[in-house]
């Protein structure tokens, strides 16, 4: 990468790290999905389907792939964080004049038709990028591999926002060589500590305690 | 029989987080499918549904533990109490299943996936 092309990369993960910082951490006590209980959540989605974010996004991922020694034919990632990730970069690839197609795998196999786990699947032996937002102990992105994997697909490399460092790397790069997360939970820890964030389920967020905005 | 109720009591006694809440549905259903005789199968398909119901709605959203905690205090008795029935008479089975009913339809309405304010 041209040391411009670095400089530009970085002013937009710095960029992106504000609008994540303001619009998806969520600090206070939250239960996850394990049922383990956290003192911050990242709501990714507040800045992947906004505008701007997805732009961010898809410039931030887009560097990423630019240094994989191979380009890949298609990205894709486990339905619904991976979801507005995969269109970003996909636009994104085509307004710097490249291609990249998508694909989606499902959570749970169709139950009529086809029963197919991906969407727009790549044709065998492509080599793919998997995506995803957040990563914690790293189920949704393995899913999404194996479903790759077994669809064919050559695995470059796992592109994720946040991996929140609770032991989901080692699990993704048991499977994946090249794992790279644009942020860790590192990269924020300053403003959990300090209650950087304005968004606060201790104090009234309107968006978690059902109040209309 | 009541080794696989111990199995869906055992589970869903972790509590309420979704991935918990998907095995409990997952293990009514697998027993609702087989081929054996259930005294009450509704007990089963409302577990399961009512499981099914909160992980939808817990599913990739953020849940404060205060709203996690409520809805667990709410809904819990009432599931462990439909699993205890499986030798109830069919008065007392509805009986207990409309209290399951309406137990949810209170959590609805204060929010199942967050604090709503109740006027």
């Amino acid at each position: 990468m041209l040391v411009s092309d670095r400089m530009e990369a970085d002013h937009t993960k710095q960029a992106l790290r504000s609008m994540l910082v303001q619009r998806s951490l969520i600090l206070g006590p939250i239960t996850l999905s394990s049922g383990a209980q956290s003192n911050h959540y990242f709501d990714c989605k507040r800045v992947t389907l906004s505008s701007e974010g997805a732009e961010l996004i898809g410039e931030a991922v887009l560097h990423e792939i630019q240094d994989l020694p191979e380009w890949p034919i298609a990205i894709g990632g486990l339905t619904h964080g991976a979801d507005p990730i995969i269109g970003a970069v996909m636009m994104c690839a085509l307004e710097h004049g490249k291609r990249i197609d998508g694909f989606y795998v499902r959570k749970e196999p169709k139950q009529h038709g086809t029963r197919s786990v991906i969407e727009n699947v790549p044709a065998h032996g492509s080599g793919v990028v998997i995506v995803d937002d957040v990563v914690t102990g790293g189920g949704s992105v393995l899913q999404a591999v194996t479903a790759a994997k077994q669809a064919g697909c050559r695995i470059l490399a796992v592109i994720t926002i946040i991996d929140r460092l609770e032991g989901g790397a080692d699990r993704i790069k048991a499977e994946v060589a090249n794992y790279i997360p644009l942020y860790t939970l590192d990269d924020f820890r300053s403003d959990i500590e300090r209650g950087n964030c304005p968004r606060d389920t201790t104090k009234s967020d309107p968006l978690l305690t059902g109040a209309s905005l | 029989m009541s080794q696989r109720y111990d199995e869906i009591r055992s589970t869903l006694n972790r509590g309420f987080f979704v991935d918990n809440l998907r095995e409990v549905s997952s293990l009514c259903l697998a027993l609702l499918q087989e081929d054996v005789v259930v005294s009450h199968p509704a007990v089963l398909f409302t577990i399961a549904t009512t499981a099914d119901n909160i992980v939808r709605a817990w599913e990739d959203v953020p849940i404060t533990a205060k709203t996690a905690d409520r809805v667990q205090k709410q809904l819990m008795p009432q599931l462990q109490a439909l699993l205890a029935m499986a030798a109830s008479d069919s008065l007392t089975a509805c009986s207990i299943l409309d209290k399951a009913a309406a137990s949810f339809g209170q959590v609805l309405r204060q929010g199942l996936d967050s604090e709503r304010s109740m006027k």
